[in-house]
């Protein structure tokens, strides 16, 4: 789809919501990685990620109808993500994380200690990578989820905000507290 | 506080933690599940490839339909034409109609058909013996054509077209003439051409039938006619169901002239034909009326070749009689040469 590549995720689902299909192509080609780490690295199950990544795309599918442009579209299938997400939280727990209702997150005193608590930093980046994967399994949810939505979808605070439903300050808070864990954790 | 030691600028976005987490990030979601989910949206928008089967079918969809509809519509045009054939079939060519015309003729005909020997009007004769009047033959292939077998089968559907005609009866003040009309004959004469045996035995076997009603007194007629009627409504009950009365009428008298041939001419299966000429004999009057009415029912060209064949056998009085009914009955008709001037008193 040529003719596809050069637009933007909006007008893709403009499209796709007018009877384009090639334009839903695009988009979950552009997409899919991202969400898909995003399910995996919050829920811990390949098995687990998958049926939930399945059903944001189709949660998207479904209400592409009433899609309008209100905002970046990956905020608003991040949205939907986290939307999926909490609701399995819930369902596995009855409540979601309490991280998700601690807006200021911990104090840095407890990223230092989780740092001192895995001494074991590579420098080789490949054994950084696999660090980087531990650390962000170690985050809470919710910071973690503001990490992942800022790398796997480049959104700015604002739109992690309005992607996890919450403040600004709370985004910006959750973000820094899992970026200055995760620095300290692989600078070791 | 630890928070003061991180730099002011990358507090919320560090590269080096983006470096190395997109090289720890390759997971994708497998094939499969990507599959169904682009599956999933194609439904959604119903843009969905087609199977090149799905294409043929839907190739063919239209001619077929098309074929469809015309094999339901010949049927449904032949069933009604068989059902009510008056309502769809034109006046024929060449023959004679009720036309205005032929009214006063017709008129004529039956005053003058009341008083020879041997001719009651159906009409008149029916109404005489408090029967309803015969129904025009509307539907001179639906009694004619079936087997008596099928004619059991058909039986309601019978009994309401007969209804339909005597609601119609009342209405249609010419039925009578219709009755005669000799379009109808021949549609009647075609179709008992089926049930018949082939064409030399059926003249042989007719034709001295015809003869011995023609040589039957009046009163004979009319009490073959009386007996026939009150046989008829004792067996239905009143009911004036022409095609059953018809097939009747065909099934019964047929044997008799067999019998005759065969005792003036060489044997021919003597087991299986004199037997029915036995009973056939044994009512008389009721195969007398029965041929009666079927000579009247004969069309022009049939009843002047039994008069020929009449002549042939040398019975030269029975074929003027029958000539002569003739003339009655078609006055307007054009003799052929050798009868025109035959048989004139």
């Amino acid at each position: 789809m040529p003719q596809h590549e050069n637009s933007s995720d909006e007008e893709l689902m403009q499209r796709y919501r007018d009877g384009d299909a090639g334009a839903f192509d695009v988009l979950y080609g552009r997409h899919k990685g991202g969400v898909f780490r995003y399910m995996a690295r919050q829920c811990g199950s390949r098995g687990i990620a998958e049926e939930l990544f399945q059903d944001v795309w189709m949660n998207l599918i479904r209400a592409r109808a009433a899609y309008t442009v209100q905002a970046k579209f990956t905020t608003y299938l991040y949205r939907l993500a986290h939307n999926r997400l909490i609701d399995h939280y819930r369902a596995q727990s009855g409540q979601a994380p309490a991280s998700f209702d601690d807006a200021d997150g911990p104090s840095l005193d407890q990223v230092a200690a989780a740092r001192t608590d895995d001494p074991a930093v590579s420098a080789d980046v490949r054994q950084q990578a696999q660090r980087i994967l531990q650390l962000i399994e170690s985050l809470p949810e919710a910071q973690r989820e503001a990490f992942l939505l800022q790398q796997e979808s480049d959104m700015s605070v604002e739109e992690i905000a309005q992607a996890t439903g919450v403040n600004r300050e709370t985004a910006k808070s959750r973000l820094r507290y899992a970026v200055a864990k995760l620095r300290q954790g692989v600078q070791g | 506080m630890a928070m003061r030691e991180l730099p002011a600028g990358d507090m919320e976005r560090d590269s080096t933690l983006t470096a190395i987490y997109r090289a720890a990030a390759q997971d994708a979601p497998p094939a499969a599940l990507d599959a169904a989910i682009l599956a999933a949206a194609r439904r959604e928008v119903g843009a969905r490839p087609r199977p090149a089967g799905l294409a043929f079918g839907h190739s063919w969809r239209m001619p077929l339909s098309l074929a469809a509809v015309i094999v339901l519509s010949v049927s449904l045009v032949t069933l009604v034409r068989e059902e009510a054939p008056e309502l769809t079939e034109p006046p024929r060519a060449g023959q004679p109609t009720a036309d205005p015309e032929r009214k006063p003729a017709a008129s004529a005909d039956s005053g003058a058909a009341a008083t020879a020997p041997g001719f009651v009007p159906d009409a008149q004769r029916s109404k005489s013996i408090g029967l309803k009047p015969p129904q025009p033959m509307s539907s001179p292939g639906l009694g004619m054509r079936q087997p008596e077998s099928a004619e059991r089968g058909a039986q309601p559907r019978k009994e309401k077209l007969a209804d339909r005609q005597e609601a119609d009866a009342p209405a249609s003040a010419g039925f009578a003439k219709r009755r005669d009309a000799p379009a109808n004959v021949m549609e009647q004469q075609n179709d008992k051409r089926a049930a018949t045996p082939p064409p030399g035995q059926s003249a042989a076997v007719t034709a001295p039938m015809m003869d011995s009603i023609a040589q039957q007194p009046p009163a004979a007629s009319a009490a073959s006619g009386v007996a026939e009627t009150k046989t008829l409504s004792r067996s239905q009950a009143a009911d004036s169901d022409r095609p059953q009365r018809d097939a009747r009428l065909r099934a019964a008298p047929e044997p008799a002239p067999v019998a005759e041939k065969q005792s003036a001419e060489a044997p021919r299966t003597p087991d299986v034909e004199t037997r029915p000429a036995a009973n056939a004999r044994s009512a008389s009057p009721a195969v007398s009326a029965m041929g009666k009415l079927e000579r009247l029912e004969l069309p022009p060209e049939k009843w002047l070749e039994r008069i020929e064949e009449l002549r042939r056998q040398g019975k030269f009085d029975e074929a003027k009689a029958s000539l002569a009914e003739f003339r009655k009955r078609f006055p307007d008709y054009r003799l052929p040469e050798a009868l025109r001037d035959w048989g004139n008193p």
